[in-house]
């Protein structure tokens, strides 16, 4: 047979690739849950030193501002948490209790599929709702039934195979992600995808799907970067708050030196960077 | 004749085995060469990637807290760019460490200690005042920190120390006068700490303009830009790079 040895060459390759991408998928889901856990850990920290300058005596009337803003994205991030518990519920509800085929349809990302922890993990670090708005800047029953349409709009074509992280969150990739068809198979030589085909033509649409799940690497890795980046910040910043809030002993804000006073000012400030820090969402930046 | 034709097929057959396969071979080596080209591109690619978004999330967690800052006017009119210039100084020196591969260096500290920032291992004292005497004088109250003043502050001092006699200073020339008292100080506290102004004065990253209550937005979109720029060119290095071999 002519090119077989190049059907063959191309389609291992391909499946190379494909093995690469699923790992990647799977850390980005697991960097994703991470960054959740230590968001939700963060929110712990907020909570003590919120209570603390709140016990403070005697503080100047903008504190009472600045936790206010603090409180603001603290709930902000709960209301985020309760739309996608609820949503998800509904859309697992709604597939039977399988929950495998709700999709976070922008997206093409079959959120529910992945269990709670990861679905909330992707849910609050790229935070995109069906309509293409953010899940926080919608309110009330809008946000209910965006978070409804993201988890629950149907599922993603991935040629009738298992649900791998990769196939899950392929549409994380942008529209290059959508164009790959069922990337979470392996694909065989002789067999499903390329059944059917002359060897030269095989080996050609094998290197350009190759190409194209390259691509795809290409963006996962560029969103476990920015997820493990803000991980980073986010971990520095709650340990500077920490350090900062067993600092102040005294609790008449008056009575403070001014280096103390100081020192209340720049936890306060910190607090809500933090608290800002918790809604931060990574943009998916298509090609 | 049918023989010698049949022989002729054979052999044309044969050859074009031979050739299919030596086509084969140099195909596969192609294939082969092209997905290592490209797995190596990825992973230079990646390599760059993670360093831009750290340096891009360092410069954003400085751009909150100098927000924050902003809005709750900390420091009144005439103290705010101090704490800017300390969250600023942390955020561009961080973000440029970041880049390069290189761990944070400065850390701004609220331990309610004497020192502002920890630069590497140095404690360090920021003082920002567009009175550089006044700057200066500060220098007595902290004899063991650092001392770290505005770059262009300290671009002044060394011609200053160099012994130049026209040095400008905010679109003026000092005067002799002016130019004497601040080699003195100087000259002193040098003295008194026994060591030379090199060490113990340190340059900020930042000239005093740009740490400005209405500067430093643009003083930080800027240090974005130019990170940005890094990236793309080193970007398109890689590319290059594998494009030659």
């Amino acid at each position: 047979m002519f090119n077989t040895t190049l059907r063959k060459q191309a389609v291992e390759k391909l499946n190379d690739a494909i093995s690469r991408y699923d790992y990647l998928a799977a850390r980005l889901e697991m960097s994703s849950a991470e960054l959740y856990d230590l968001r939700y850990g963060s929110l712990y920290k907020i909570r003590r030193a919120s209570k603390r300058i709140n016990e403070l005596a005697n503080t100047p009337k903008k504190y009472q501002v600045e936790i206010k803003k603090i409180e603001f994205e603290t709930e902000k991030f709960h209301e985020k948490e309760e739309i996608i518990k609820k949503a998800e519920i509904e859309a697992k509800r709604a597939s039977g209790g399988i929950g495998a085929g709700a999709t976070l349809s922008a997206l093409g990302v079959a959120v529910a599929g992945l269990g709670p922890t990861a679905a909330m993990g992707i849910a609050t670090t790229f935070g995109v709702a069906s309509t293409g708005t953010g899940i926080s800047s919608l309110s009330g029953a809008a946000a209910t039934s965006a978070a409804l349409a993201w988890l629950g709009g149907g599922a993603v074509s991935v040629g009738g195979g298992g649900m791998s992280a990769g196939s899950l969150l392929l549409g994380l990739a942008g529209p290059v992600g959508m164009g790959i068809a069922a990337v979470s198979l392996t694909v065989s030589v002789g067999s499903g995808f390329f059944a059917n085909k002359k060897n030269k033509e095989v080996a050609q649409e094998a290197w350009d799907q190759r190409l194209k799940i390259e691509e795809v690497i290409r963006k996962f890795k560029l969103l476990i970067s920015e997820v493990e980046a803000l991980m980073d910040i986010t971990r520095e910043q709650t340990s500077g708050i920490k350090k900062s809030r067993e600092l102040i002993t005294g609790d008449d804000y008056q009575a403070f030196s001014d280096d103390e006073k100081m020192q209340a000012a720049m936890l306060v400030n910190g607090v809500l960077t933090l608290a800002q820090l918790l809604n931060k969402e990574i943009e998916i930046g298509g090609y | 004749m049918a023989i010698k034709t049949n022989v002729d097929h054979a052999i044309a057959q044969g050859l074009a085995r031979y050739v299919d396969y030596f086509n084969q071979l140099r195909h596969s080596h192609l294939i082969d060469q092209l997905d290592t080209l490209l797995t190596e591109e990825t992973e230079w690619l990646a390599y760059l990637e993670i360093r831009a978004a750290k340096a891009i999330e360092h410069l954003g967690l400085s751009e909150r807290e100098i927000e924050n800052i902003i809005a709750s006017n900390r420091g009144g009119e005439s103290g705010i760019h101090g704490f800017i210039a300390e969250y600023a100084e942390m955020g561009i020196t961080n973000s440029r460490q970041a880049y390069a591969g290189m761990k944070e260096l400065v850390t701004v500290l609220n331990d309610n200690g004497r020192a502002d920032l920890l630069g590497g291992q140095d404690e360090i004292q920021m003082k920002f005042y567009q009175n550089l005497s006044n700057e200066l004088k500060k220098a007595a109250e902290y004899p063991e920190l650092k001392m770290m003043y505005p770059k262009d502050h300290i671009d002044v001092f060394q011609k200053v120390m160099a012994g130049e006699k026209y040095v400008e200073y905010d679109g003026n020339s000092l005067s002799v006068n002016q130019i004497t008292i601040i080699k003195k100080l100087i000259e002193n506290e040098s003295e008194i700490r026994g060591e030379s102004p090199e060490h113990w004065m340190k340059a900020s990253t930042l000239n005093y303009d740009e740490v400005q209550k209405n500067t430093i937005e643009s003083t930080l979109n800027r240090e974005k830009e130019g990170i940005s720029g890094k990236f793309s060119t080193d970007k398109q290095e890689v590319q290059d790079n594998v494009n030659q071999e």
